[in-house]
């Protein structure tokens, strides 16, 4: 009897401490699996947002020169983008005083490009902001 | 048993938080990872606005040279430079205006703090004189530097034109400057000024002008703004006496109004005075003119001045007694007595400049005068010698060489005669530089005239002729322009010609002074009295004169008393110090007054060096 009797407790708590110790196991892959993935995830946008601000901090360019052309009612502005950083750069928008212009003009670094903007413009001051696809803004003053 | 199945559990528990721990711990790791990337990133873009914000690039100027332009840039900064392209813009052209990009391949580089030239000449871009020009240099950092450079014809020019001098004797060389300012505020530069003067306007006319340029400036390539450049031409002008010639500076295809002008007037020199009177020019501008010269009471001058043009051309020399010009009894000399070399009446040259050469040849004398008889012979004899600077004996050239002048002068009309003999025939002389020739004139004994009145520049004299010596054939350009006066140590005569337009009053304050050119003795000479004929004495008591009025074209002669080291009016009392030793002493004269306009009249009048003996 008392064979038995130990024999059977014995058994349930084996079974209880396997219970337990799948339960645990179980428990703790799922946390590390949760853990993980969401660490791994949060690592990626960190590193995204990271490359993003380091690729927009390493964005330069200039105004190099502006140019106001044309005869009333075909009116221009030349814009002459510069770009002096190490990155490619993509401009794109020019906006002129509150005339925003959409463009896609891709400029590698060290070199120029001129982006025509049809405009009626006037002779005074122009407010110019050239956007790029960085969100880098430049804003400069023109006079014709 | 349990507790060892518990403690499994546990571990594996554990297990499990070290790794999600683990998991959380790279996770920052890489987030410092990134964060560090991200700062090295912005170190580097900090560094790069700074280079930007340190490069200090400056166009310092720019000219039109052969076509192209030339532009001199500085790197005022310390970071190297590289230049990328240039940006033109011809302000002038319009509708559109031009504008073009160059690029510089491979970039320029500029040192730091170093200087770069000839930026442009290698461009394709030809630049016209005629236009303005805005150049913009873009830099590998992204900065710029502007120059922009006008055109005369857009240019705010100042000009002013300086005549030296500005009145002058015919033959002589006036030096001209033309003084170009930039005053342009919105322009770095004006490019091509090449100013140009005409002379084409003279009073009367130009028919017997002819002038001839010695000396003209060069074009300048570029004026910076606030500048001033100066342009100098010299000529040679001739043409007759009294012309004005009006000098019209100008630059050709400037602005309306961009001229100036100045006149030039052209006088003869007639006598010593009129030179004096050219470097002793009135200051203040009351006066126009003033000067003076000696008279003395037996020692008289003798000037020499080239006559070339003038007919029969030579060397002539003629007494200087300019208060006289126009009187009935102009500058007369009486030679009523027979009289021996030794007090002969005397005159000298003005020192030669340079060596002056007489060609061989017969000299010729020609005297103006007036004899008590004409029916008398007069002869005269003459001694002429070479002497230096100061007076001192270097060689004798005629000696007691006569003038044989026959019947020839009239008894009350002044004629003007040569010497009937053919005159002393010489070989070529040569006047060393600085020295003088002396004459002596005196009476010959054989002469049956009891008097002879000898004449110099006087209006009534026959056709304007003047008493003179020619040398003929002579070439001789260079005058003898100076004064020399050989003074006995006592009270002394001096003539103040009005040759200006204004009248002007001469006050009791005028001196003399004297002043040994070896030991720098000063002596003073006080005025005391004015007019040799009608003598007024002059004193700063009320009861007497103190003034003096002289009016243009007019002379009058101031009695000085004789120089002492206490100048005194009483000459010869007790008070009167020291008197001047026998040399060689420097003269001037200070002449003060006042003006018709009330302005102040003080000259200090150089007279050359004198001879006390």
């Amino acid at each position: 009897m008392s064979k038995e009797g130990r024999k059977s407790k014995g058994f349930s708590t084996v079974l209880m401490s396997a219970i337990m110790l799948s339960s645990i196991s179980a428990m703790g892959v799922t946390v590390l699996g949760f853990s993980d993935s969401v660490v791994s995830s949060q690592q990626g946008r960190i590193s995204e947002l990271y490359v993003e601000r380091s690729n927009a901090l390493q964005e330069i360019f200039i105004m190099e020169d502006v140019w106001f052309d044309g005869v009333t009612g075909s009116k221009q502005v030349h814009v002459t983008i510069k770009n002096v950083g190490q990155l490619p750069i993509k401009v794109t928008s020019i906006t002129i005083n509150v005339v925003k212009s959409s463009t896609n003009q891709l400029i590698n670094p060290d070199q120029s490009a001129t982006i025509d903007i049809a405009y009626e413009w006037t002779n005074s001051l122009h407010d110019i902001v050239v956007q790029t696809e960085r969100e880098n803004t430049l804003k400069q003053s023109w006079m014709p | 048993m349990t507790r060892n199945k518990s403690g499994l559990s546990t571990l594996v528990g554990a297990v499990f938080v070290i790794l999600v721990l683990a998991v959380g711990l790279g996770a920052f790791i890489h987030a410092l990872n990134q964060q560090d990337l991200y700062a090295q990133v912005a170190t580097q873009r900090t560094q790069a606005d700074w280079d930007r914000l340190n490069e200090e690039l400056d166009a310092t100027k720019v000219a039109i040279v052969s076509g192209k332009f030339n532009v001199t840039l500085m790197n005022e900064g310390k970071l190297p430079i590289k230049l990328d392209s240039l940006w033109v813009t011809n302000q002038t052209a319009n509708n559109p205006k031009w504008h073009q990009k160059f690029d510089f391949t491979p970039a320029k580089e500029i040192g730091p703090s170093k200087t770069i030239t000839n930026i442009g000449q290698d461009l394709s871009l030809n630049a016209l004189d005629s236009k303005s020009y805005v150049l913009k240099f873009v830099t590998e950092r992204g900065n710029a530097a502007s120059i922009k450079s006008i055109s005369v014809a857009e240019a705010d020019l100042k000009l002013s034109l300086f005549l030296m001098p500005r009145t002058i004797t015919t033959g002589e060389n006036v030096t001209i400057l033309l003084s170009v300012k930039n005053s342009q505020l919105d322009a770095d530069s004006i490019h091509k000024i090449n100013p140009i003067m005409d002379y084409s306007v003279c009073i009367p006319d130009c028919n017997s002008v002819a002038i001839t340029p010695k000396s003209t400036p060069t074009q300048l390539d570029s004026l910076a703004r606030d500048s001033t450049a100066l342009f100098k031409w010299i000529y040679k002008v001739q043409a007759p006496a009294n012309t004005i010639i009006r000098f019209n500076a100008s630059i050709p295809n400037g602005k309306p109004g961009t001229f100036v002008t100045d006149d030039l007037t052209i006088f003869i020199i007639e006598t010593a005075k009129f030179a004096e009177q050219s470097t002793t020019a009135a200051q203040a501008g009351s006066l126009a003119a003033t000067g003076g010269t000696f008279t003395g009471n037996e020692l008289h001058l003798l000037n020499s001045t080239a006559i070339s043009g003038v007919s029969p051309a030579g060397q002539k020399m003629h007494h200087n007694e300019p208060e006289r010009i126009g009187e009935a009894n102009a500058a007369q000399i009486w030679l009523s007595s027979a009289t021996t070399a030794t007090n002969a009446k005397r005159w000298y040259t003005q020192p030669s400049a340079g060596v002056a050469t007489i060609p061989a040849g017969n000299w010729k004398f020609w005297l103006c005068g007036v004899v008590n008889s004409q029916t008398q012979n007069l002869k005269l004899l003459v001694n002429i010698t070479e002497v230096t600077g100061t007076g001192a004996f270097v060689r004798n050239i005629l000696t007691n060489t006569q003038l044989d002048y026959q019947t020839q002068f009239h008894n009350t009309n002044v004629k003007c005669k040569e010497n009937q003999n053919s005159g002393p025939n010489l070989s070529q002389q040569q006047i060393q530089n600085e020295n003088r020739l002396r004459m002596d004139l005196w009476w010959d004994s054989s002469s049956t005239v009891s008097w002879f009145r000898l004449y110099y520049n006087a209006t009534n004299i026959e056709g304007g002729k003047e008493s003179k010596i020619e040398f003929k054939g002579s070439n001789v350009q260079n005058p003898f322009p100076s004064f020399y006066f050989n003074l006995d140590g006592k009270d002394f005569w001096i003539s103040v010609v009005n040759a200006g337009p204004l009248h002007f009053f001469i006050t009791a304050d005028t001196r003399a002074i004297f002043r040994n050119v070896n030991t720098n003795a000063t002596y003073g000479s006080i005025l005391i009295e004015v007019n040799r004929t009608n003598t007024v004495a002059i004193h700063q008591d009320n009861n007497i004169r103190d003034v003096l009025l002289v009016q243009p074209n007019n002379a009058k002669e101031l009695h000085f008393s004789t120089p002492a080291t206490i100048p005194t009016r009483n000459t010869g009392t007790n008070n009167e110090g020291a008197r001047p030793t026998p040399g060689t002493y420097d003269l001037n004269i200070l002449l003060e007054g006042y003006d018709q306009n009330g302005g102040k009249l003080i000259k200090i009048l150089y007279f050359g060096r004198v001879t006390i003996v």
